[in-house]
Order: C-alpha cells, then structure tokens, then sequence
C-alpha cells in the first residue's frame, strides 16, 4: 500500500481544477517478481504520468531496477498489472515492448562494448523500419551529445564513464521512445560528468516530451531533477508524490533519505 | 550469447556421489562388485571373458577420463591417445626388452604419467573450449603418429606389433582367458580403492572447486596448477595402465586400434556411464563394449548413432548418466524399505 | 619449379575447401559463441542429401539450391530444439552434447547409405573454360565459390542490420533484447546459415574427397586449424588462415614432414595457436570479465 501525499490544497504550483489529470502513461499495479526462486517484489504500484521525470527511490536491494527489468520484460516470473498507454505489457516481449516506445538504458549502461558507437546507435535504431530514419536519428542524438560525434568510430568499451552514459541514453532515444527506463545513470561518474548529463537529459524532456522513469541512488540529484518521485523498500512502495514535497518533508528524509 | 561456467541449476543432481556413509554400508557395494567380477571368472569363458576383461580395463580408462574431465573440468577429447602410448609402451616392453606382462602394465602406466604431465604444460593455460580443440586435434594425430616411419621400428608402422602370450596362472586352476580377466580384475580394484581414497578428501574437494570457480579456489589458496597438473598425470596413470591391459587382453596393438573414434567413445563412455562418479565409470565401460556387440547386427553406423543418441539424451534429461539412475532407484528402495 | 606451382596451387584448392569450412565455423561463433564439433558432419549430411537428390534425377544447380535451403532450416532446427536447451548450462556440457550431435549423425547416414566410398561428378566439368594455368575447372569453381561465400558473410556482417544485429546478440543479449532484438530468433538464424554454407562446403570437397561418411572429418581438423589461425572473430581471417593450411599442409608433406605426418603438423599449428596467441593472426581478443 503506498501513501500519497494529498497533491491538491497545498500551497504551491497546482493545476486549475476544471483541467483532468492527464491518463497516466505508465501504471503499475500489484507487481510481484521474482529472481528463480526468490521473491523480490512484493507488490508494486506505481503512476508515471505522460511528460517529464519520476524517480525511483530506495536503498540497495529494495527492488528498483527489479521494477524497471520487468517492466521491459528482460526478467522472467512477474505477476500483477503492467499497463503503458492502456496496453498490458505483461503479456509482450521483449522487442515488442520496445516496438511500443518503452526503451531501458540499464544499470552498468549494457553498451556494445565491443562495437563501434555508431554501431551502437544503430542498434538502438533496430526497431525503425528505413535506413534514412536511422541516419536521421544517429544525427539527431549526436546533435544532443556533441562530444559522441568525435567519436563515432571509437569501440564504445575504451570511451570513459561519461562517455559510455552518453551512448546508453543516446542508443535508448533512438527509437523516439515515450517512455525512457534510466537505471542508476550517475553509478561511478564524477559530480560534474553527473551534472552534465542531467542538464542534458532535461533538456530532452523539456524539447521532446519523452517521459523518464528515473532509478538512482543518489536522492540529490534525483529528487532535483524529477518531478515526482516514488519511494522503494523491499519491493513495496512506501511514499510518493511530488518531488519538492518528499524534499520537504521531514520524516521521510529521516527515515528513508537518512539526512 | 556466450558460455558461462556457472553452476547448472540442476547442480545438485551434478553433484559428486555423497561420501559414503559409513561402516558397513560404505562398504556393500564395493564387495559385492568384486565379489561379482570374481565370481565371472567361473561362469564365463573364452571370448566372454574377453569381453569381460575390456569392460573392465575400459572402465579404469574412463575413470581416469572421469577424474580429468567430471572431477576437475579438463574435458579431454583425446584420451584415446593416452590408452594408445600405454598399449604401445607395453607391447614394446614385452616383445622388445621381455618385460614380464604384470610389470609392463604398471610400468607403462608410469611411462603415461609422464606424458601426461607434459600434455598438463600447455593444456593448463587453454580454456574449456580450446583445451577440447586441442584434444580433439590429439586425438586425431594419434593413429599418423603410430605409423610413421620415424617410430615405425618401434611401433611396428602399419602393421603393429604382437605382445608374446601370457603364461597362465596354472597353479591357481586358471587358463589364459582367465589368467587376463584376474588380473585386469585386481588392477582395476586397486585403481578403484585408490582413486575412491583420493577424492574423498581435500583433494577431491580442491580438484571440483577448480572445476566450479577457479577464480575463487586460486584465492581460497588451493594450488590450482598443482592440483590441474597432478589430475593430469593420474588421469594419464589411469587410461595408459588401462591401454597395457587392454593390450594384453588382445595380444595386439596396431595403429588403427587407436583411431580417432575411440577417444570420442570414452566421453560417451564417461558421459552415460555418469561424468562425475565413480561407479560412472563400471557402467560407462559395460556400455561401450556391450552395445556395439548387439548394435552392430543392425549396421555398422548403428553404434555411433546410438552413442551419438545416448549422450545427447544424457545430457538433456539425466545429466547423472547410468550411476544417477542407479543412485536414485537404491535411494527408492531404500526410503521404501523403511 | 612446376612441381612447386602444382602443390602450391594445390594447396590453395585445398584450402579453399578447408576455408570455406571455417567460413561456417566463424558463423557460428560470431553469432551464438560457441565452436561447432559437429559442422563437418552436418556438411556432409548435407552432401549425402544433394547426391540422393541428383540420384534421383534431379539436376546439379536445383538440387544444390533445395540442399543449400533444407541445410538452413535443419540448422535453426538443431539450435531450436537441442542447443538452445544448454543456454546457461556449464561450459562442458554443450561442447559434449555437440560431440554427440556429431557421431549421431555420421552413425545415421553410415547406417542409411552405408560406409562404401562414392564417386561424385563435379558440377565444373560442364565449364571446362573455367580451368585456368595449373587448376582444373572444379578446382577453379571451389575458388570462385570460396571467394564469393567469404565476401557474402564479410558484407553481411560488416553492412548488414541484421548481421549487427546478429553479432550484437551474441556479445550481449540483454542489451540487444533492449534495443528490440530477438535474441533467440538471431541464434537459430546463426546456426542456420552455417548450416548452409556447411552445405556449400561440402558439395564443393565431395568431387575431390570422394563421398563417403567420414569424408569431413579430416577437412574439419583442418578448418579448425585455419579458423584459430585466421581469428575465428574474423570471416575473411578464416578464409586466409584456411588457405594457409592448406598450402602449408601440402607444402611441408611434399617437402617437410611427409604426407603421413599431415596430421601431427596440424596438431602442432592448432596447439601453437592455441597457446601463443588464441585469437589467431587477425582475430580480436575478448576479454572475458571476471
């Protein structure tokens, strides 16, 4: 069971009554997975509305990227709701999922070591149908990481920690996703390739509208970035809201964000 | 998708045979097998014996494939060029400098050994799949080998060589037949007991932590180049001691005694029988030298058809081979017998 | 110096059939990573289908298409319904259940057609002008063929969605399931066309070799040996380390070591690789995490 901070009444940016809150994009309800034999979600529900930056919150091992894996299917035992743009995602594949618009940058960024960068963004152009596209898009996103453009040739496993962050994020917009699934982007980059990265990936969301579903540990910059943000611990989500309000808010920086 | 040397799921049922639990029970099954093979020495006869007599020499050569291969992981696809040096290195000894048969066997066993600790050097630094490239390779090699002109005073070339005949055991009542199987018989008891002894301890424990997480045992302070060498070297013990016998079971060794199939049939030998067991090994040599008796009525492709059938069936559904089956249904009796 | 022109050329018409071989050989490890022990036999089941054919009165180039296409979706078979199953299992247990793929297969056409040795008719005869200085025209077409294979595979990794899609999945399939890829089709497509190139290989060696049961298993010693010294990473690496063989096969048997000694001289080659230098002369080195 998940407690939701009263969003309206506060003081504070709320949207005017007689506008409907917008369908969410992603909804997921009662999701339970397992590892083999290991449960390790217990029951997640979870809301990411259409436009802009929800976080995952939690300590290690409390499920975070366990939710992002089965939401893209890439983990087997689920039982529960996944539902995006109203379609049940349980039921899909892998590929199909990302035929969807739902793309999932995964933790250790999973680049194509051995492959080119170019090469890696035209993988993740796998699901468009022309070559033309494909083209149009690896440009696009060199548009948006300049820095890649160098080094289009360069076999994605020798670019430094930014650099592969950059590829995995780039390789994952590709498809002009709806629905981007970041798992713990800023794991073992410096403060200032971090806060980079973030600038850009706002201003993506701001340009494009895509939606991010944000797993971090890092609550900071988390909670600075997003606009709502939910709470994991072990596998349940236990608060969730706006983004400014869970900054605020005392007892939840206690006892879950330690500060 | 690449291969990783994870632990099977079905890791338990890979599982070395439990330590025996002990007393008397632990020692049931091996009496009685010896008291079997014993007692086969009367009943059967002749070409019988003979056949008896390679199962059980068979079955040494597969344990030694089993300890290299089940127990330690160093999958060899070219075991048949160790029966090869211990058949050869015999029927030299015998016919050529007159070493007597129940000396040439140890010896050339020893003279195996050797070999393979040389074979140890280059294989330790090869992984999995390139370490059976390479054996695959060896095996192959081996009957050219034999013939070429280089060795062929020794080897006898094309022609091979004959071993001189064993003198009965006349004393103890026994023909030639006989006399062969008996002490096939007891060397096989002693290669048993001794490999039996071997794993139960530190040794067999260092030799399977190799096998599952060689990063770990190397910190774990196992010596894993000691322990992969000295596999090497027993395994060869084992399967060259085993080619002497069998080469005094024949009385003839020849270049295409060794072909390339034979080291493919000690692995279905050790695979059916049961990779990682003992006993495997007994049903592993009752396979191979029973089936293609029958087999080969139907045709001459029939027995690798039937191997080739068999080993993939093994490796789907019972990947304990023959000894797996055996273990669980004394396992059935024995909860039923409560 | 004829005599030298003659083994050389002939080694390279060999090596063309060992290359050719290796072609299929690196397929299979660049796309599902693992060494298939039983591609000679597959190929020469292949070949025993198209000879059934063409003795059943179909014509050379029909019966080398259906071979060529039932040979691909025997190979997808095989990994759909036996390799497929060993995804995960430890490192010995599919080279093993390949081993028994293997002597399956050479006992079943052994006991179907028997072990008597067959003579096949080259399908070059026809095109005597192809022969060129010291090459016979079969000779020749096993060239031009090999030449023609290696350059469709390069293309196909190098310029292909689908062959980067296919070498993608097998360095990482998390992350090619992520981008869309199916993972599982790409390994079975993988094995499929090795299948078909094994067939090509095998209609070319049979005229030479003659057709018997056991006709691939010397020629698949020597595609292993040129695969590892070419780079079994690299196609065109293959087909270079396969041609070397066999020239140096038969340039060290006629010169050297003899021709009984062949296969110790390529024991010695796949071993020297092995431990000097494992991914050959023109491969990549994957470094595997530990």
């Amino acid at each position: 069971m998940s407690a939701v901070f009263a969003p309206s009444g506060d003081a504070g940016a709320t949207a005017p009554q007689a506008a409907p809150a917008p369908s969410p994009l992603l909804e997921i309800c009662g999701l339970q997975a397992w590892y083999g034999g290991v449960q390790v979600l217990f029951g997640i529900d979870l809301e990411v509305a259409p436009g802009g930056i929800t976080a995952l919150l939690g300590a290690n091992g409390a499920g975070k990227t366990t939710t992002l894996r089965a939401i893209s299917h890439v983990l087997a035992t689920r039982r529960g709701t996944i539902r995006f743009d109203g379609r049940d995602l349980l039921r899909l594949a892998a590929q199909d999922i990302v035929r969807l618009g739902v793309t999932h940058v995964p933790d250790g960024r999973g680049t194509f070591a051995q492959l080119s960068v170019e090469e890696n963004l035209q993988l993740g152009g796998y699901t468009l149908r022309s070559r033309a596209d494909v083209a149009q898009r690896i440009e696009a996103v060199y548009a948006m990481f300049p820095k890649l453009a160098t080094r289009r040739w360069q076999q994605a496993g020798t670019l430094s920690g930014g650099e592969q962050q950059m590829v995995a994020i780039g390789r994952a917009l590709m498809p002009r996703p709806r629905l981007i699934l970041l798992d713990e982007p800023s794991f073992g980059l410096a403060p200032l390739v971090v806060r980079d990265i973030f600038e850009t990936l706002r201003g993506i969301v701001a340009d494009s509208g895509v939606s991010v579903l944000l797993v971090e540990q890092n609550v900071n910059l988390a909670l600075d970035l997003a606009d709502r943000a939910a709470l994991i611990d072990v596998g349940r989500v236990v608060v969730s809201g706006r983004a400014a309000d869970l900054r605020r808010d005392d007892t939840v920086r206690q006892v879950y964000l330690g500060y | 998708m690449t291969i990783t040397s994870s632990i099977h799921p079905d890791a338990r049922v890979l599982a070395p045979a439990a330590p025996a639990r002990g007393g008397s029970a632990a020692l049931a099954l091996p009496a009685l097998l010896i008291l079997a093979g014993a007692a086969a020495t009367f009943l059967f006869s002749g070409y019988q014996l003979l056949l008896a007599a390679n199962i059980v020499a068979y079955a040494i050569a597969i344990l030694g494939l089993n300890l290299l291969a089940g127990y330690n992981g160093q999958i060899s696809l070219g075991h048949g060029a160790f029966l090869a040096i211990g058949g050869y290195a015999t029927a030299i000894l015998m016919s050529r400098f007159g070493v007597p048969y129940w000396l040439a066997v140890p010896l050339c066993g020893l003279v195996t050994m050797v070999v393979g600790f040389l074979v140890a050097i280059p294989a330790l630094r090869l992984e999995m799949l390139y370490l059976a490239l390479a054996t695959f390779a060896l095996a192959v090699a081996v009957p050219q080998l034999a013939k070429n002109k280089l060795v062929s005073g020794w080897t006898g070339g094309v022609d091979g060589l004959s071993l001189p005949r064993i003198r009965p055991w006349s004393a103890l009542g026994l023909d030639v037949d006989q006399t062969v199987y008996v002490y096939t018989l007891l060397v096989a008891i002693v290669a048993f007991a001794l490999v039996v002894n071997l794993l139960r301890g530190r040794v067999g424990r260092a030799l399977e932590a190799i096998r599952d997480h060689p990063v770990a045992a190397e910190t774990m302070a196992i010596d894993v180049r000691f322990f992969k060498t000295a596999a090497f070297g027993v395994s060869a013990f084992l399967t060259g001691t085993a080619g002497g016998l069998g080469a005094i079971a024949t009385a003839f060794v020849s270049p295409d005694s060794y072909a390339f199939f034979l080291s493919i049939t000690l692995m279905v030998g050790a695979v059916v029988g049961g990779f990682r067991s003992v006993y495997g090994a007994l049903f592993g040599g009752a396979f191979i030298v029973l089936m293609p008796n029958y087999a080969e009525r139907l045709s001459q492709g029939a027995p690798w058809a039937i191997y080739g059938a068999c080993t993939i069936l093994v490796m789907l559904v019972m990947p304990s081979g023959l000894a797996g089956l055996v273990r669980a249904a004394i396992d059935r009796w024995r909860t039923r017998a409560r | 110096m004829n005599e030298f022109i003659h083994q050389l050329s002939t080694g390279l018409v060999l090596g063309c059939v060992y290359a050719s071989l290796a072609l299929a050989l690196v397929m299979i490890h660049q796309t599902t990573g693992l060494v298939n022990f039983a591609q000679g036999e597959m190929a020469m089941a292949s070949t025993y289908l198209a000879w059934t054919l063409v003795a059943h009165g179909m014509p050379y180039w029909p019966a080398f298409a259906l071979t060529v296409a039932l040979s691909f979706v025997a190979g997808m078979g095989i990994e759909r319904v036996l390799i497929r199953r060993f995804d995960g299992a430890p490192a010995h247990a599919v080279i093993i259940v390949m081993i028994g793929l293997m002597i399956l297969i050479d006992g079943l056409v052994g006991w179907i057609f028997g072990y008597d040795v067959r003579t096949v008719d080259s399908p070059f005869e026809k095109t005597a002008w192809l022969a060129a200085g010291p090459l016979s025209a079969h000779e020749a077409g096993i060239g031009l063929v090999t030449l023609l294979l290696m350059a469709l595979v390069f293309a196909f990794f190098r310029f292909t969605r689908l062959g980067l899609a296919m070498r993608a999945a097998a360095l990482t399939p998390l992350s090619s399931r992520l981008v869309g890829i199916n993972v599982g089709l790409m390994l079975a497509l993988g094995w499929g066309i090795a299948a078909a190139i094994g067939a090509v290989s095998g209609m070319l060696t049979a005229p030479i070799v003659y057709l018997d049961p056991n006709m691939m298993l010397n020629v698949i010693i020597y595609a292993f040996a040129g695969a590892l010294l070419g780079g079994i990473t690299n196609p065109w690496g293959a087909v270079v380390g396969g041609l070397a063989i066999g020239v140096a096969e038969n340039l060290a048997g006629a010169y050297l070591v003899g021709t009984d000694l062949k296969l110790v001289f390529v024991l010695a080659v796949i071993v020297a690789v092995l431990t000097i230098r494992p991914q050959g002369l023109f491969g990549r080195r994957l470094v595997t995490r530990v």
